[in-house]
């Protein structure tokens, strides 16, 4: 087997071997701890919930967010698990390059971070462009790959344009929960504009759908029935293209599943971590 | 997809993998990529010629890994995409060049021989092309080379898993185009390099049961000219190139008298592939085993000389020509 043997010195890798981590006591409302990792030529910030030594799973967001919209999730989950809701570069209190980072640039200080934190294989719950950095793992590091949730994900191939995105997004706020609107609003200008329309910029230039053959692990694919940005169409054709994937429906939820819909979202997170067929509506 | 004036991209800063990169041609090509301004991603069984390569391309300024791998191992080929993607964030360029070559009258050619020959120069290009059109698509850009040979239009005698692969190589590279322009995939090219005979150390390690020595068929062109070839493929990709003169009047021949160059070019293979003067022990080259060293990107059959000496040549006989011309006129 190949491996590679050349590396130029690269400042991120070198760091990556030995992580400095540090953790803060409950810095974020609702959540039990901070944890901040220096890799990626960055200081990565991960909130986490739940009771130590409990199996963990790992949350990623979506363009303009932070760990604070899986705050219901993690609350319904932190019983049997430990939730570790990780900033990506640039977003929530993350530090991010000046340029915004690509999809593969996400997924890449994505993969550094979780071999930092020897977080190999713990499953992986992605909203929206989260899903975009987390299938491009595949590519790179498909031996960091657990069990996956894809919940949103995005860009719908039929809808890669500027407009048509702002139009769905728009559609989608009746179905959202109405307390996401300040929460987003505030991680929005956290992270500025310009990172949010570069942020855009590569996600529409991502083929999401092209990558799924890479992913052999269990996955599911998780909308809301009522997500006018991820519609039926999209998410029965991201199921069908991933070797191992399921597809299900959530009643009355719309995109951001996690926020909105918190309880059947953990239903069905238990489920296919338990590998149980997650049922239609998460019953 | 219309390949007239199609648009490639810029070498600079490219991400380029190339299989066969420890000698030959590819080793050509890794260089002048890497003086280019690439970054390369360097792959060959041999860890230590790939080392020396990956210096030569650091001393020209360019980002370069040496990832060992046999192109015959599908798992393997994945991973050599893989490590260019962790190390470099992108792929671009894939140039598929890695082969080995074997003759030996048909009947006394091991089965195993000859089926080693197509499992590295086929099913290697293979593994080549569906890493790199996995990241091509999802990019929705990127530029396959594949190194076919004026054998993959014009067969051989006693080479016959080679030529077979090499024809093999250029139905492929079509199939892919034609599949591409079916889905639409205007960024993405797929172009075949027909070299002609190349000084390059394939003849001394190839697999030989013929009891005479291998040897390069004049004309000989040098390994930059292919290399050459394949960094303009990059910026402007065309369905096929020939490289030499030499090649592209076989073509030519080929087409207008395919009977009489096939036993024409059977002839010449006899006289001047095998040598009559020194003999060679049976051997199975470097199918299994790699050639021991730091490899190399000439063959010793001095392409360069060997090009300047024709052109020399070709210059004294026109302006013999053009004296005589005038001395007739007058």
């Amino acid at each position: 087997m190949s491996s590679p043997r050349k590396v130029p010195p690269k400042a991120s890798a070198r760091r990556a071997r030995s992580p400095r981590i540090t953790t803060a006591a409950a810095v974020s409302a609702g959540w039990g701890l901070s944890e901040f990792t220096e890799v990626a030529e960055s200081r990565v910030h991960a909130a986490a919930l739940g009771p130590d030594g409990a199996p963990e799973v790992v949350c990623v967001h979506g363009l303009g967010c932070s760990h604070r919209y899986f705050l219901p999730l993690a609350q319904q989950l932190a019983a049997h698990l430990r939730v570790v809701a990780v900033d990506l570069p640039g977003f929530g209190q993350t530090p991010g390059p000046p340029a915004a980072l690509d999809i593969r640039g996400l997924s890449l200080a994505l993969a550094d971070w979780l071999r930092a934190t020897r977080r190999a294989r713990v499953p992986l719950i992605a909203n929206s462009a989260g899903c975009q950095v987390v299938v491009d793992l595949a590519t790179h590091s498909p031996e960091l790959l657990g069990p996956i949730v894809l919940v949103g994900a995005t860009v719908d191939r039929r809808a890669r344009s500027h407009p048509q995105q702002l139009w769905r997004l728009i559609c989608d706020v009746p179905f959202e929960n109405p307390a996401l609107v300040p929460l987003l609003a505030r991680d929005y200008l956290t992270c500025g504009p310009r990172r949010f329309l570069a942020t855009f910029q590569h996600m529409l230039a991502d083929r999401i759908e092209e990558k799924l053959r890479l992913i052999r692990v269990p996955a599911a694919v998780v909308r809301g029935k009522r997500d006018p940005i991820a519609p039926a169409a999209w998410g029965r054709e991201l199921a069908a293209r991933l070797p191992a994937g399921r597809y299900v429906e959530v009643a009355g939820a719309g995109h951001a599943v996690n926020f909105s819909s918190p309880v059947k979202l953990a239903r069905i997170t238990r489920a296919l971590l338990e590998d149980r067929m997650p049922d239609e509506d998460g019953a | 997809m219309s390949y007239e004036g199609a648009i490639g991209m810029r070498v600079k800063d490219a991400v380029v993998v190339i299989t066969g990169a420890s000698s030959g041609i590819g080793r050509a090509t890794a260089l002048l990529f890497a003086r280019k301004g690439a970054a390369v991603v360097l792959a060959a069984r041999r860890e230590e010629a790939l080392q020396q390569v990956a210096a030569e391309c650091e001393k020209h300024g360019a980002r370069a890994i040496a990832v060992p791998t046999d192109v015959t191992n599908a798992a393997a080929v994945e991973a050599l995409g893989r490590a260019a993607i962790r190390h470099f964030g992108r792929l671009d360029v894939w140039v598929n060049s890695a082969a080995v070559t074997g003759v030996a009258p048909f009947l006394e050619m091991p089965l195993e021989d000859f089926r080693r020959i197509l499992d590295v120069n086929i099913m290697g290009y293979v593994h080549g092309a569906r890493t790199a059109l996995t990241y091509f698509r999802s990019q929705g850009t990127g530029v396959l080379i594949n190194v076919s040979s004026v054998l993959g239009v014009v067969p051989q005698p006693y080479g016959h898993a080679y030529t077979m692969s090499k024809h093999a190589v250029r139905a492929l590279s079509a199939s892919l185009r034609q599949e591409l322009h079916l889905s639409e995939a205007r960024g993405i090219h797929v172009c075949t390099v027909l070299p002609a005979t190349i000084d390059t150390p394939i003849y001394q390690h190839a697999a030989n049961y013929t009891g005479r020595q291998v040897r390069a068929i004049p004309p000989v062109y040098s390994p930059e000219r292919v290399a050459h070839a394949i960094v303009d493929l990059v910026r402007t990709p065309r369905r096929e190139v020939v490289v030499g003169p030499g090649g592209r009047g076989l073509m030519l021949q080929s087409h207008l008298a395919p009977a009489l160059t096939e036993r024409l070019l059977a002839r010449q293979v006899d006289r001047t592939h095998l040598s009559r003067k020194k003999p060679a022990d049976a051997t199975s080259g470097n199918l299994y085993e790699p050639t021991p060293g730091l490899g190399s990107v000439h063959g010793g059959w001095h392409g360069r000389r060997r090009t300047a000496t024709r052109r020399l040549a070709t210059a004294a006989a026109l302006i013999t020509a053009i004296a005589v011309l005038r001395r007739v006129r007058r």
